[in-house]
């Protein structure tokens, strides 16, 4: 499998919903100058599951702060439906690492407060948030405050939030960033749940390589600071996938590689190479 | 005094945070916007101890009466003078109450000016906190001498001393908006505004409250202060002529009413917060780990 270069996967695509070109953003504090993202061009189809997996600060944040227009960047575009953005979209639901629930808010009343600001009636999304809420397993929370509720309940009302008002864009940055290994198997279920059926067009940021070809539709891997795209894979395995496709062999093939590419950017150190792959783990 | 969790009948608490739960369901019942009977006596426990000692301690060792009156001669003075305590404790009450709604009327907005305007914050800054380090009790004086001996200067005197608890607090409360939460309200395609009201105002209450608290009993003592320095009337008047004449039970009569006011206004506030704010009294109790 020889990876696809940017270029190659320009010319197939016609009329992408988002188009991302010479994106690059650079932090000024007072003396030194820190590049976040450097130079990334990509495009991302409508309804396509696209997964970014790379080390810590290697720009993937800054990578959906600039697509969401929340943070404008210092070369490069990004269009959306055609579109330049040049100031922070509405029509997007974003689901951050922490959940953002307001905790004087029952968890109805948080998935709802997405209409708030839209001009969209509470009555016409109370249908689709108890719906949603059914589909995560907390219709019985409803009425709920977030303090009552568990880390992994948090953050699936937050994704309800994401969700609720339809966006034709969803992006996530680390979503399960914070919640215990069951419990991130259980959200990657319920993400797919959600989106099965829908045209929704998603963004997620991960760090989890097992995440990403789960759920993806295609793969972008980060280098390390300041980050770009150093490789890109299709992952056509078929859907729905269950939690047992992580134990077959085209699923060790799609993580195997993101590994050794991440390896070979020597964002994970691996110093007994003999036992290339599992030694870093027994090591400790 | 960490509150105590009720066991609860097992079987009654399903879902998968039952403590959290129970511990919610405890906080919203009415009556917890009381003390419970038995923390009430837990919070006696120790000032009737004192009491007893105190009594004791007047008979063992025979302290004169004008240097220590024993409780039972204080508590017979509140019973005896207990019109004039209420008549001049109503005074007190009322410039504090005053000067301590003043000051929130006046905290707020400049809290908001500081939250917004970077020149402002640098502007308004120093002169809040040299008005805060001048002492009070040096300005009395001078504030009676210009504006008489009436209740302006009291209400004055309580506005100056709550005021700044009630600014830092306000201000610290409205710079409590994580930044992401900042970003989620924008997607959702609200206003610098509409983010304000709907986002950043309920997430500074906690803080907010805790300003309140310390400057509404703030309020009581700078009411006081004014009423020490020169004044016809409130409990300040009341323990300087109870004083010249050595009458030290009535001294004590009214420290304690002193007390009373603040407490009882304390009180208030804590008791507003837990109906606005009961998500705050909450996440306190768990980082207590209770």
């Amino acid at each position: 499998m020889s990876s696809p270069s940017i270029g190659q996967y320009d010319e197939k695509t016609v009329d992408p919903f988002i188009r991302v070109r010479d994106l690059s953003k650079s932090f000024r504090a007072k003396t030194t100058i820190t590049h976040a993202l450097d130079s990334t061009s990509f495009d991302l189809q409508q309804g396509e599951f696209l997964s970014v997996v790379g080390p810590s600060g290697c720009g993937k944040s800054t990578l959906l702060m600039l697509v969401s227009g929340l943070t404008s960047p210092t070369t490069g575009t990004v269009e959306i439906g055609g579109r330049q953005v040049t100031s922070p979209i509405s029509d997007v639901g974003i689901a951050f690492q922490e959940d953002l629930l307001l905790e004087w808010h029952s968890t109805l009343d948080n998935i709802l407060m997405q209409g708030a600001f839209r001009g969209v009636s509470k009555r016409s999304l109370r249908d689709r948030a108890t719906e949603l809420l059914d589909m995560v397993g907390l219709a019985e929370f409803a009425d709920k405050y977030p303090h009552e509720l568990s880390g992994g309940m948090r953050q699936r009302a937050s994704i309800c939030r994401a969700l609720v008002h339809k966006p034709p864009l969803l992006l996530m940055d680390e979503p399960f960033g914070a919640l215990d290994a069951m419990t991130r198997d259980q959200m990657a279920l319920d993400i797919q749940d959600l989106l099965a059926g829908t045209n929704t067009t998603v963004l997620f940021i991960t760090h989890s390589i097992a995440e990403a070809v789960m759920l993806s539709d295609r793969v972008l891997v980060f280098g390390p600071p300041p980050g770009n795209i150093v490789d890109e894979l299709v992952v056509d395995l078929p859907r729905p996938r269950h939690l047992s496709v992580r134990e077959t062999p085209e699923f060790a093939a799609f993580s195997g590689r993101i590994r050794s590419r991440l390896e070979a950017m020597g964002v994970i150190r691996d110093r007994t190479a003999w036992a290339s792959g599992t030694a870093s783990a027994e090591r400790n | 005094m960490t509150e105590i969790i009720k066991p609860t009948e097992p079987g009654s608490t399903s879902g998968p945070v039952p403590a959290r739960r129970q511990r919610m369901e405890q906080i919203k019942s009415p009556r917890d916007l009381w003390l419970w009977p038995r923390e009430f006596g837990l919070y006696m426990l120790p000032v009737v101890m004192l009491l007893l000692v105190w009594e004791a301690a007047t008979h063992v060792f025979g302290i004169q009466r004008f240097l220590l009156p024993r409780p039972g001669d204080v508590l017979s003075t509140l019973w005896e003078k207990r019109e004039i305590l209420l008549d001049e404790s109503w005074v007190t009450f009322q410039e504090s109450l005053l000067g301590f709604l003043l000051a929130v009327a006046v905290a707020v907005p400049v809290a908001v000016l500081l939250t917004f305007s970077k020149i402002a914050a640098r502007t308004i800054y120093p002169v809040l906190v040299i008005s805060q380090v001048i002492p009070k009790v040096a300005v009395a004086p001078l504030l009676v001498v210009w504006m008489g001996f009436g209740v302006a200067p009291k209400i004055l005197l309580a506005f100056l001393v709550a005021f700044f608890p009630i600014v830092v607090n306000t201000a610290t409360g409205l710079n409590n908006l994580e930044p992401k939460m900042i970003h989620l309200a924008r997607s959702m395609g609200a206003s610098t505004w509409q983010t304000f009201v709907y986002f950043r105002l309920p997430s500074s209450l906690p803080i907010f409250f805790a300003g309140l608290k310390v400057g509404v009993t703030f309020a009581v003592i700078g009411a006081l202060v004014g009423e020490f320095v020169g004044a016809g009337s409130g409990l300040g008047h009341l323990t300087v002529i109870a004083m010249g004449s050595l009458n030290t039970e009535l001294v004590f009569a009214s420290i304690i009413v002193m007390a009373a006011i603040g407490v009882a206004m304390y009180v208030a506030i804590e008791i507003l917060e837990r109906l606005l704010v009961p998500w705050s009294r909450s996440r306190r109790l768990e980082q207590m780990g209770g």
